[in-house]
């Protein structure tokens, strides 16, 4: 029954991909050098950010938690306006390791004040996130012309990506994804009882900064490229979970599935809507998720 | 060769001294309960022996090596534990959890298979529950999850099992089935530890019993020995003759 | 007597002196000092920065956040303002009971001269008001561009551009460029490199990007405009006169249309 529902999955992003492509209609050499890369951009964005949530929320055992939630973004806005300041040009690859940083700073001060527990990774994330929100607010009162810039950088924005970098992007994602699957037993053993993993042979604090590792690797690269592409981290893994088994197979792939739909539907919807004007993907993707997960929250409700 | 020991251990949490220079030695094979008034230690003991805590001060020895030089992965072939609550979000079936207890046989990147399903269930059907294997563990009463978890520390096929508070939620039927369970393992070359407020059933069912008042080790020894003076001054019952009713 | 007095003052143009003018917005700054009362004026917004003699008056903050308590301090005659529903600037004045005069935002060329004209009946330099609107005139129909060209106009980085109806565009057309996304109304919003590549414009000007960043986009070698090399990023004073209406803007044009043609 899984599998058909992941085909169903499947078959609806493929659906939405092949929308994007084909509207507004366009002659070949733009959709292959414009349009295909774009859709392609988007779908890993929305696939890896919600991957990532999806493995926060299992580690964290909260399903409110995002991949954001570690600092990831602050980190990359923060490198961001280090390359304003020192008109340094920003390649991808540095914002992504401002938020491999800024995580790694959370972790090292939830472990040294909190001894790594979830309730104090989470609120170092949030410390972190909000420190260097206020920093960047304090800049850019400074420097207004780049004020812009930041409002622009959390709309996300999954066009225009380097077409290297976008297979660069394709491949991590994939091989984290595999990789995070045949971990499958540890992160299912986590998600259900940290102390009674521990008791059935799992090294509970280094698969944990492992996972956290990885979630944080997908949303900093996400964020490096893209942009802030807000909810998908999210909605992609509570959606799914309302459709598929926790610890089922199917359940992660199938999340990475919901968040590139959820992204290429709301690109095609942001170039559709105003052609030629651009909303961009990052203010859909609220638009669009909100309500479908209501919905669902609705549902559940009268079971 | 004892299943295990306890030498002058010494345990704080922080700043409070959980207990100090608590010794005791337990047989191999053997079946031990653990009483006491709520706060005495019993489920830091129960966490020590299955090597989750390290002593302060003292050894704990398992089989008579050091039970902290030993890897996760054969701690966990020597000791399954039970805690006395487990909280999950999430949605597992119950053969999805008990399953989990195959983890140390898995190489890392191994998922469980047809032949870890089949142990899953074995143990399931030991304890009665086979019939929920495809019940969301969220879902079911707490009696039955108990049970479940008690398959899951059943499928890991460890020396010994150790249990916190293992009856709580249990209907009669199902703490018959329990204690039948413990006592057959023991047939089968197991040990056992658990602490429990059963301790009628406790006494009855186990061959030893370690007492712990607020740290202190009030009694250990055969369960045979404790008598209802004995029980009533461990939880400062004021009328012995009131307990008939309840053991 | 406080009510009087400012109504006397809207009737009878009399000269303004103690207090001084508070002006934010720097097209008016330009136009006060063009209209020859540059002395007058006591405290600028933040972005005021011509004429030279204007950068070492007050600074009073910004239209979106003005420095209150510094405006009150130096009690000036008036304060001018842009109306705008975005900002509570004006009523906040007011309650200080300070004399404020929103003016309307310029949509086109025309609207300069009728700014320039209220500025002056109000500081009573009505005279400097009519020749500066007739030398504005002059210029701006002395710029008599050769060819029409089609223009995509970055505003800001990531193809964010601007729409038909706004002052923008009105000097791109003087410049003898037509914006090719003038069908939208919109000022400001963002378009894809798609689109710009659908509208295959003649010259492409963005006021931060490098030419070497829209030569790097994907299929660039099909816009006539990176094809024929004409693109062009803007310097600071030609950005900043591009949006002012002023006594600049003929010179900004001219600029602009000698940038593109060359």
């Amino acid at each position: 029954m899984n599998k058909v529902k992941v085909l169903i999955l499947v078959s609806l992003t493929a659906a939405a991909a092949y929308l994007s492509l084909s509207y507004p209609h366009a002659p070949k050499d733009i959709l292959l050098n414009l349009r295909f890369p774009r859709v392609l951009q988007g779908f890993f964005t929305g696939f890896s950010l919600a991957v990532s949530g999806a493995i926060l929320q299992g580690i964290l055992k909260n399903p409110l938690a995002d991949p954001f939630i570690m600092g990831v973004s602050g980190g990359a806005m923060l490198v961001l306006l280090f390359c304003k300041v020192f008109s340094i040009p920003d390649a991808y690859f540095l914002p992504a390791a401002g938020g491999m940083a800024a995580a790694y700073f959370s972790y090292i001060v939830s472990r040294k004040f909190s001894g790594f527990s979830n309730a104090g990774v989470i609120l170092s994330g949030i410390a972190v996130n909000a420190f260097i929100t206020a920093l960047i607010t304090i800049f850019v009162i400074f420097r207004k012309d780049d004020l812009i810039y930041f409002f622009h950088f959390s709309f996300g924005n999954i066009s225009g990506v380097n077409h290297r970098e976008i297979i660069y992007f394709s491949i991590m994602s994939c091989l984290v994804f595999l990789f995070f699957f045949l971990k499958r037993k540890s992160f299912l053993a986590m998600a259900f009882d940290e102390v009674k993993a521990v008791s059935m042979g799992l090294n509970a604090e280094r698969e944990k900064i492992l996972f956290f590792a990885l979630a944080s690797l997908l949303a900093s690269f996400s964020v490096g490229m893209s942009g802030l592409v807000g909810f998908v981290g999210l909605v992609g893994a509570n959606l799914a979970r309302f459709i598929f088994p926790f610890s089922s197979r199917e359940y992660i792939l199938s999340c990475g599935f919901i968040g590139a739909l959820l992204t290429v539907s709301a690109d095609f919807a942001g170039r559709a809507a105003a052609s030629p004007i651009e909303i961009p993907v990052g203010a859909l993707t609220a638009f669009l998720g909100a309500p479908f997960f209501i919905y669902l929250l609705y549902r559940e409700g009268k079971r | 060769m004892n299943a295990a020991e306890l030498r002058n251990v010494s345990f704080s949490y922080g700043e409070k001294k959980i207990f100090d220079g608590l010794s005791f030695i337990l047989p191999e094979n053997s079946i031990l309960c653990v009483l006491g008034p709520n706060g005495s230690g019993k489920s830091t003991l129960l966490k020590i022996m299955a090597g989750l805590y390290k002593p302060e001060k003292g050894v704990y020895l398992f089989g008579g090596q050091d039970f902290s030089i030993f890897s996760l992965r054969e701690k966990a072939e020597k000791v399954a534990f039970v805690p006395g609550e487990i909280n999950t979000p999430f949605d597992f079936s119950a053969m999805q959890a008990v399953i989990m207890g195959r983890f140390r046989f898995k190489k890392w990147w191994q998922d469980y298979d047809a032949a870890d399903e089949n142990t899953a269930m074995e143990a399931m059907k030991t304890l009665d529950v086979e019939n929920i294997a495809s019940r969301n563990i969220n879902r079911i009463s707490s009696g039955e999850r108990q049970l479940v978890f008690l398959s899951q520390a059943m499928a890991q096929k460890a020396g010994m099992l150790i249990m916190d508070e293992p009856s709580s939620h249990l209907d009669i039927k199902h703490k018959v089935k329990l204690f039948e369970t413990v006592f057959q393992m023991k047939k089968n070359g197991l040990s056992c530890v658990y602490a429990s407020h059963d301790i009628k059933a406790s006494l009855a069912f186990s061959d030893y019993c370690l007492c712990l008042k607020y740290g202190r080790l009030f009694y250990f020894g055969p369960s045979c020995g404790m008598s209802n003076d004995k029980l009533a001054d461990l939880y400062d019952i004021g009328d012995a003759g009131n307990l008939k009713n309840f053991i | 007597m406080k009510k009087i007095l400012p109504l006397i003052l809207l009737v009878i143009p009399i000269e303004i002196s103690a207090g001084g003018l508070a002006v934010f917005m720097p097209s008016h700054a330009e136009i006060i000092c063009e209209l020859g009362a540059c002395g007058e004026i006591a405290a600028v917004g933040a972005y005021c920065d011509w004429p030279l003699e204007i950068r070492g008056k007050q600074k009073i903050g910004d239209y979106f956040r003005p420095d209150l308590e510094k405006i009150y301090s130096l009690k000036p005659d008036i304060v001018f303002l842009t109306s705008s529903a975005n900002s509570t600037a004006a009523s906040d004045l007011r309650k200080l009971n300070l004399r404020v005069e929103e003016l309307e935002p310029e949509k086109n060329l025309k609207d300069i001269c009728f700014t320039a004209m209220r500025i002056g009946k109000i500081i009573g330099r009505i005279e400097e008001a009519e020749i500066f609107c007739a030398k504005l005139k002059k210029d701006f129909s002395s710029l008599k561009p050769k060819t029409r060209k089609k223009v995509f106009f970055e505003i800001d980085s990531g193809l964010w551009t601007s729409g038909g109806g706004s002052f923008l565009n009105e000097m791109l057309k003087k410049a003898g460029l037509e914006n090719v996304f003038s069908s939208r109304k919109e000022s400001y919003f963002k378009v894809s490199w798609e689109a710009v590549l659908k509208e295959n414009p003649d010259i492409i000007i963005s006021n931060y990007s490098k030419p070497e960043y829209f030569y790097s986009l994907p299929m660039s070698s099909k816009v006539k405009a990176a094809a024929e090399r004409k693109i062009f990023i803007l310097d600071k004073d030609l950005r900043d006169m591009l949006v002012r209406p002023g006594p600049r803007s003929p010179y900004a044009a001219r600029s602009l249309m000698e940038l593109v043609n060359e």
